[in-house]
């Protein structure tokens, strides 16, 4: 019998999140709120019960940065009429399966399996360690330097 | 204000074909933001971090950048077609008062409020059109 020889193949390469996203969530019969694109690369989840969302935007910087950290996920809550970032964390702009996978399962926990927000920050973390809320929002915009209330959690419920 | 501009001639937006701002654009050249209540440092900071419903649209000095923004962002499933639609708007038409840099790590302006003498952009040769 003819030995056939293995070849490496290429990760399928996805052209866009949102649609990998759909993709995985379909697959794996879980019905995630829709994102919604508002232009400029970015899009939004409906709120779920409790004001929890989810952004995507695709970060205004080169190719050969966006792909190392091109995209930021954001996972929110609105709080007394006030949107509230809860955890972020950045991504290659190409979807990998691997990736698709992960950040189903974060987005899934935070809208849908009702994870409180430091089980949220916590599972970010041990993704991306080195991006925490505060790094990303640091220094990030050039008009203001950082606002911390908007980074203080304490007022966010737990449960 | 913002003084980064000054040698900038146009700013660039990229949206999906279907968006409602496709629309507004041709019919009267005009941009209007989600929230226009919505102002200030505070919802600067939100929107820059993603959360978009505010007074402000994010502009980018670069072309390339709005395609690929949009771009991101678009696919065919049904509703979106995946088609792109890049909109331009002359930086000395703007009250610069009203253009706030973006992220330090960004090529992102925010204008407030309405955005007026907005263009449709065919191709990348709009770039040298400097008129």
């Amino acid at each position: 019998m003819p030995q056939t020889k293995k070849t490496m193949t290429e990760p399928l390469k996805y052209r866009s999140w949102l649609k990998a996203l759909a993709d995985a969530a379909a697959a794996r019969q879980i019905t995630l709120p829709a994102f919604t694109p508002r232009g400029m690369g970015t899009a939004r989840t409906a709120p779920v019960a409790d004001g929890r969302f989810v952004t995507f935007k695709r970060r205004l910087v080169s190719e050969a940065e966006a792909d190392v950290d091109g995209v930021e996920w954001t996972f929110w809550r609105e709080v007394t009429g006030l949107p509230q970032p809860v955890a972020a964390f950045r991504e290659p702009q190409h979807p990998q399966p691997e990736g698709v996978a992960a950040i189903l399962a974060l987005i899934t926990g935070w809208l849908i399996e009702g994870w409180t927000a430091d089980d949220t920050k916590a599972a970010v973390g041990a993704r991306r360690p080195t991006q925490a809320l505060q790094d990303l929002a640091r220094g990030s915009s050039r008009d203001t330097p950082a606002i911390e209330l908007h980074l203080d959690h304490e007022d966010l419920p737990t449960s | 204000m913002c003084e980064s501009l000054h040698e900038v001639t146009w700013l660039w937006r990229g949206v999906p074909a279907e968006s409602d701002e496709v629309e507004d654009v041709r019919n009267c050249g005009e941009i209007n933001p989600p929230e226009p209540n919505r102002t200030g440092e505070r919802w600067r900071h939100l929107h820059v971090s993603g959360m978009t419903e505010t007074a402000y649209t994010n502009w980018t000095t670069d072309r390339t950048l709005a395609v690929a923004a949009a771009s991101s962002c678009s696919f065919d499933d049904g509703e979106l077609t995946g088609q792109v639609v890049i909109l331009r708007v002359r930086v000395r038409a703007l009250d610069l008062e009203r253009v706030f840099e973006g992220r330090e790590d960004e090529d992102e302006y925010l204008i407030e409020g309405l955005v007026e003498g907005v263009e449709f952009s065919e191709d990348a040769t709009d770039e040298e059109d400097d008129d």
